[in-house]
């Protein structure tokens, strides 16, 4: 059956593995520096990494408990009934996210961000 | 084109199995919450394959509508999300349908719009949070998946069109 398979099928393939991997080039390895929290897009909190606590923020559904320990974030419980933020566990690596779509929340791990270097100056 | 009884209880049949399948694999367990394995997709590209490309694109939409319906779920940021994979995945396999047999198998197809509809429902997340390059290191995995669930259902759908009532040829229907 696999020997019926035609070129663009493999073409398709790496095609998606490809493109499907291209967003790890962009991702840096080290350490995450802290922790945003953004809610309907704009409203944005930063937690340092470095700090255990927990953060209770309201959603469009109701009350979403955060937790940060250990330099790893997760959503311990939520208002949305599909429960895929709680379900996504912890992120620890920068750009990392955790998306609570019904809440309309984004939690992202930032790291140090190869734009924060000066390239040049100017006079 | 005229539509005949038999073909008409050909597609409900099809749609019938899509709309069970899509409705079962809600309560199966996945490897990661927004991955699914897409086996409603294999009546997709056989209807595709029987009745042509806007039967199946028909079937594909009226699947996640009748789904959503029956679920409780219309309206709903996750059936705005799957309406918006689903669209993607079927235009491009409708484009990808031109060239059936001459480029593509049903593998490619499948695989191809299994990664349109993942990539259409990231991005459209994205949208929803306007931080789109927050959301693209879910691309990876899903890319990985969509590969290997894509591939399966491509196998199942093309060792079933070759059953007696799957396998009338698309373009005979076409021509009518």
């Amino acid at each position: 059956m696999l020997n019926k398979l035609k070129i663009g099928d493999f073409i398709i393939i790496a095609a998606v593995l490809i493109i499907g991997f291209l967003p790890v080039l962009r991702n840096g390895n080290g350490q995450t520096q802290s922790f945003s929290i953004i809610m309907d897009g704009n409203e944005s909190t930063t937690i340092p990494a470095n700090i255990d606590t927990i953060v209770t923020v309201n959603g469009r559904l109701g009350p979403i408990v955060i937790e940060i320990k250990n330099g790893s974030a997760y959503v311990k419980s939520s208002s949305c009934s599909g429960k895929i933020c709680v379900k996504t566990g912890a992120i620890t690596k920068p750009g990392q996210a955790i998306a609570c779509v019904p809440n309309r929340l984004l939690i992202i791990a930032e790291g140090k961000r190869k734009q924060d270097k000066i390239d040049a100056i100017l006079e | 084109m005229p539509y005949s009884n038999k073909k008409i209880a050909h597609f409900s049949i099809l749609l019938a199995a899509a709309l069970a399948i899509w409705i079962f694999e809600e309560f199966l367990p996945r490897p990661m919450p927004w991955l699914k394995p897409g086996f409603s997709y294999i009546a997709v590209l056989l209807a595709m394959r029987r009745f042509g490309i806007g039967a199946g694109a028909l079937l594909a939409l009226l699947r996640v509508t009748l789904g959503a319906l029956l679920l409780g779920k219309i309206f709903s940021p996750a059936f705005i999300l799957s309406i918006c994979g689903t669209t993607t995945a079927v235009a491009t396999m409708a484009i990808m349908f031109l060239f059936y047999e001459k480029a593509f198998s049903l593998v490619g197809i499948s695989v191809a719009g299994a990664f349109c509809h993942i990539f259409a429902q990231i991005l459209t997340a994205g949208a929803l949070f306007y931080r789109i390059d927050a959301i693209l290191w879910l691309l990876p995995v899903s890319a990985l998946w969509t590969v290997f669930a894509g591939a399966i259902v491509g196998l199942i759908a093309k060792r079933l069109s070759i059953i007696k009532i799957f396998r009338h040829d698309m373009h005979k229907i076409a021509c009518n």
